[in-house]
C-alpha cells in the first residue's frame, strides 16, 4: 500500500548514487518540534524494515501478548494484568494477540521505518510529524528535549521489538487503570473486555464515544482494515480490524478473529451504559463541576455487561522451547563492532563532510545502538540506530557520520569523547568510547553559518 | 427577535418527485462552467483526492480540484464557502482524539491551496461566514478535559480575526458564521445548548443567546436559511428522530428521521427509513436547490444500515449512486 515496488533497473543507479551520497541510503527527515512531548525535535532514529509479510513484527506482537519477549526487561516487560472485578494481579493472564496486530495496523499499517525505506533495508524510523514512534506510533516516556535518547527511547524509535513492547505496555496499563469501567467480569481473554482499554490507548475523548457526535450511526457493523476510518470510534476501528485483517499479497496479515461489538440500540439508550450522558457526566465529575463522591470512578456508569457472543480468545498456546525459539529469532544474538577508535574533524571547508563511524552486527539479529555521550562541537546524522547481522535479509551496517559543530569553541586542537552503547537483548549493554579529534581552524575557515568564537 | 416560520418537511424519500415538479419548470442541464458539481474526497491511505461529480454524469469522468497529503490513514471533512469557490478542509488523525495529533486545516480554491492553521487542539467542525471570508474552527482537542474555543479566522490567510474561550463547555461545534453571529453547539455541564455569540469590533466574542437542547446523542445541527430555526439528528439508542427548534419558541420532532439539510428555499429534507430497496439520507442541496446529495444506503435502517454509497438526487435522473465507495461528499463547488 505504501512501498513501491522496487523495479530491478532501479537498483543499480540506486546503489550508486547511495555510494556517491556516501551516508546512509535514505535522508533523516523528523519533526523539528514535539510541542507536546518534549518541546525539542524528533530523535533522528534509524530502524530496519521487515519483509512485506511482516511475519517477524506479527510474532514479536504475539510474544509482547503474552510478556515473553523482554520478561525480564524492567523497561519493557509488560505490566502484570489486572484480573476480575476485584482486580487481582494475574502474572498469567495476557493480551489478545489481535489486538496488538491491529493496532499496529491501524497506526502505521505495522511499519517500523518510514514509507520510502524499502522492505529489508535500513532507513529513517516512521516518526509521524506529530512525534509517534514506530509500528505502535509510541509517544508515553518519549522526551523529545533536544538531547541524545534515553535508552528506553532509543530501542522504541530503533528497534522493532522494543517498540511493539512499548505499545503493548501503554496498552496493559490502560487496562489496569482503575480510572476506566469494568467490561463483564474483566476478562482480559476476552477481547471484547479490551473495549474500554482500546478506546483508552487513543484518548478517552467524547470523539471516540461510539453514541457521539463524531461517530457516524449509520457506519458499517464492522470496521475493515483498509477501508476509510472516519465515522468510526477507535476502539471499534481496531476491533474491527482484528476481525478483518488486511489482505497483503491478497492473504490476510493474521487469522481473523470473530469480535462482538456492544449493541448500541440498548447499551447507547438512556440509561444504558453507552447513553453519552453518563460520559458527560464523568467528565463534568473530572473538571470539577458537581460534585458527586464518584471522583475515584468518575465512569462507573458506564461499566458494560458482556455480549452473550463474548467467547474466550484461544491462541495456540507458546510452550516455553517455542516461545525462546521464537525470540531468538526475532532479537539474534547481536556483537557490536566499531571500524574506528578514532575520528578526526577539522572545521574548514575541507572537513565540512566529516567523519564517518561504521557500526556493524557482527553476531545475529538487530543491533540495538545509541550515543549515550558525545562532544557539544560535533553533529550527528544519527543519534541512534540498528545494524543487521548477517543472516537478517538486507543485512547492512549503521554509518554514524560526525561532522563539526564548533561555532562557539577556540581555535586549535580539541580532544573529545563519543560514548556509543549496544543495547542487547538480555537488558545488558556494551560500551565503546570513540576518540574524537577536532582541528579549529581561523575565522576565515569557519563554517558557514556558525557563529564564531 | 424574529417569530418563527413554519417550514414544511420533506422526506428525501418524497425529494423525486417534488425535484421532477420543480425540474419541469426550470428544465435542467448538465453542468458547465458555474453549474454546480459536488466536491467530494476520495480516501487513499496517505492523501484525498478531491474531485468534482458532474451530478448530471456522477459516474464520472470526475475533474480533480486538488490532492490533499495527510498521514496514512488519516481522513479530510470540511466544508464549501457560500460562493461555491472555496472549500475549507481539515486534515484529522483516525479518532481525532490523540492529544499529539496535529490536524492542518487546508483552503483550497480552483488555482491554489494552502494551508490555514495546524493545530493539536484543532477539530471536527467548520463553518465558513456567508461572505466567504472567514472560517469558524474549533479547538478542543476531541472533547477531552480541557478548555474549549472557537476562533474565526482570515479564509485569507489564516489570521485570527477572533476567539471565543469557553471554560463551560468540554466541546464546541461551529455551525453557523453570519455576519457577526456565530452559532455553535456546545457540550455543557447540564447538556448540550446551542449557543448564539456576537463578534465584536475588537475581536472578541461573547455570548448573546443560549438555547437547551438537552442530554441525549445529537449531532448534524444546521440552522434554517431564514435563521429562525435549527435542526439536528437526536439518538437515543435505537431510535432516531430529528428535533427542530424555533429558536423563538417552540420543537418539532420527526420521529424515524436522522440527517436534516435545508433546502435554500427554507424547506427541510430528512432522511427516513423502513423501505425494501435501501434509503438515502440527505447531505447538502446546491445552492440552486435542484440537486441533493445524499448518502445511499442499501439497508433498512440504523443498525443495519448496509452498504454506503455516495448518491445525487436529480429530477430527470433520479436517485443514482456513485459506484465508487469511499466518498465523501464535502459541499456543491461551482467554480
Amino acid at each position: 500500500m505504501r512501498r513501491a515496488t522496487v523495479v530491478a533497473a532501479l537498483i543499480v543507479p540506486l546503489a550508486l548514487l547511495g555510494a556517491l551520497l556516501a551516508e546512509t541510503p535514505h535522508g533523516v527527515s523528523a519533526p523539528s518540534a514535539c510541542p507536546y512531548s518534549g518541546g525539542g525535535p524528533a530523535y533522528l532514529f534509524q530502524s530496519w524494515e521487515a519483509d512485506r509479510d511482516r511475519s517477524l513484527y506479527l510474532d514479536a506482537q504475539r510474544l509482547a501478548a503474552a510478556n515473553l519477549l523482554f520478561p525480564d526487561d524492567e523497561e519493557f516487560a509488560l505490566p502484570i494484568l489486572k484480573v476480575g472485578l476485584d482486580r487481582v494481579e494475574d502474572p498469567a493472564a495476557v493480551i489478545p494477540a489481535p489486538l496488538l496486530y491491529a493496532i499496529g495496523w491501524i497506526e502505521s499499517s505495522t511499519n517500523q521505518t518510514a514509507a520510502d525505506v524499502p522492505y529489508g533495508e535500513i532507513g529513517p524510523a516512521l516518526v509521524s510529524f506529530d512525534c509517534g514512534y514506530g509500528i505502535m506510533q509510541v509517544t508515553s516516556a518519549i522526551v523529545n528535549e533536544g538531547g541524545l535518547p534515553t535508552r528506553f527511547e532509543s530501542l522504541v524509535g530503533t528497534h522493532f521489538a522494543y517498540n511493539i513492547a512499548a505499545g503493548a505496555q501503554i496498552l496493559a496499563e490502560k487496562w489496569n487503570e482503575e480510572f476506566f469501567p469494568q467490561i463483564g467480569n474483566a476478562d482480559p481473554s476476552l477481547i471484547e473486555s479490551w473495549y474500554y482499554a482500546l478506546w483508552g490507548y487513543n484518548g478517552w475523548a467524547l470523539s471516540n464515544h461510539p453514541a457521539g457526535p463524531e461517530v457516524d450511526p449509520f457506519r458499517a457493523p464492522e470496521y475493515a482494515c483498509d477501508g476509510r476510518r472516519n465515522g468510526f470510534p477507535y476502539q471499534e476501528l481496531v476491533l474491527g480490524c482484528a476481525a478483518n485483517p488486511p489482505l497483503v499479497d491478497d492473504r490476510p496479515l493474521w487469522d481473523a478473529v470473530p469480535v462482538a461489538l456492544p449493541d448500541l440500540a440498548v447499551a447507547a439508550a438512556p440509561g444504558g451504559p453507552l447513553d453519552p450522558a453518563h460520559f458527560y457526566a464523568g467528565q463534568n465529575a473530572l473538571r470539577g463541576a458537581p460534585a458527586d463522591g464518584a471522583q475515584s470512578a468518575p465512569f462507573a456508569a458506564m461499566r458494560m455487561a458482556l455480549s452473550d457472543f463474548a467467547a474466550p480468545y484461544a491462541d495456540s498456546p507458546l510452550g516455553g522451547a517455542e516461545a525462546q525459539q521464537l525470540r531468538r529469532r526475532i532479537l539474534g544474538e547481536p556483537l557490536l563492532r566499531l571500524d574506528a577508535e578514532e575520528l578526526e574533524l577539522d572545521s574548514g571547508a575541507a572537513g565540512a563532510a566529516g567523519a564517518s563511524l561504521v557500526i556493524e552486527n557482527a553476531g545475529s539479529g538487530l543491533l540495538a545502538w545509541r550515543v549515550a555521550r558525545a562532544p557539544s562541537w560535533v553533529q550527528l546524522n544519527v543519534q541512534a540506530g540498528v545494524a543487521v547481522g548477517a543472516e537478517v535479509s538486507g543485512a547492512g551496517a549503521s554509518t554514524l557520520v560526525v561532522r563539526p559543530a564548533a561555532g562557539g569553541v577556540p581555535e586549535g586542537e580539541h580532544i573529545g569523547e563519543l560514548r556509543l552503547e549496544a543495547m542487547l537483548p538480555d537488558g545488558s549493554s556494551v560500551s565503546r568510547t570513540v576518540t574524537v579529534s577536532l582541528n579549529k581552524l581561523g575565522a576565515a575557515f569557519y563554517e558557514a553559518g556558525s557563529p564564531q568564537s | 427577535m424574529q417569530r418563527p416560520t413554519a417550514s414544511r418537511i420533506v422526506p428525501a424519500a418524497a425529494l423525486l418527485a417534488l425535484i421532477a415538479l420543480a425540474l419541469a419548470a426550470c428544465g435542467g442541464n448538465s453542468a458547465g462552467p458555474g453549474e454546480p458539481r459536488l466536491l467530494a474526497s476520495a480516501y487513499e491511505a496517505t492523501r484525498s483526492r478531491l474531485v468534482l461529480i458532474d451530478p448530471e454524469q456522477p459516474n464520472g469522468p470526475w475533474a480533480e480540484l486538488a490532492a490533499i497529503e495527510h498521514a496514512d490513514g488519516w481522513d479530510v471533512e470540511g466544508v464549501v464557502a457560500p460562493s461555491g469557490r472555496a472549500a475549507a478542509l481539515l486534515a484529522l488523525p483516525p479518532g481525532r482524539s490523540q492529544p499529539r495529533s496535529e490536524a492542518v486545516l487546508w483552503l483550497v480554491t480552483n488555482d491554489q491551496r494552502r494551508v490555514l492553521a495546524t493545530g493539536l487542539d484543532l477539530y471536527a467542525g467548520l463553518a465558513f461566514s456567508d461572505d466567504g471570508e472567514r472560517i469558524a474552527v474549533a479547538r478542543n482537542a476531541g472533547g477531552q478535559i480541557a478548555g474549549s474555543r472557537l476562533e474565526v479566522l482570515r479564509a485569507a490567510d489564516g489570521a485570527p480575526a477572533a476567539r471565543y474561550e469557553a471554560d463551560e463547555a468540554t466541546a464546541l461545534y461551529p455551525i453557523e458564521l453570519r455576519g457577526k453571529r456565530l452559532w455553535a453547539a456546545a457540550l455543557e455541564p447540564s447538556g448540550w445548548a446551542l449557543w448564539a455569540l456576537t463578534i465584536g469590533a475588537d475581536g472578541g466574542m461573547s455570548r448573546e443567546q443560549r438555547w437547551p437542547l438537552g442530554r441525549a446523542s445529537q449531532r448534524r445541527w444546521t440552522i434554517s436559511p431564514a435563521g429562525d430555526e435549527l435542526a439536528m439528528e437526536v439518538r437515543e439508542g435505537a431510535a432516531f428522530r430529528v428535533a427542530v427548534r424555533s429558536l423563538g419558541g417552540g420543537d418539532r420532532l420527526i420521529a424515524n428521521a436522522a440527517a436534516p439539510a435545508w433546502r435554500p428555499d427554507g424547506e427541510l429534507t430528512v432522511g427516513r427509513w423502513g423501505g425494501e430497496d435501501g434509503f438515502t439520507l440527505p447531505i447538502a442541496w446546491d445552492a440552486g436547490g435542484r440537486w441533493l446529495a445524499v448518502t445511499a444506503y442499501d439497508g433498512k435502517g440504523p443498525g443495519d444500515a448496509g452498504r454506503a454509497r455516495l448518491g445525487i438526487v436529480g429530477a430527470k435522473r433520479g436517485l443514482e449512486r456513485v459506484e465508487r465507495a469511499d466518498l465523501y461528499a464535502i459541499g456543491w463547488w461551482t467554480g
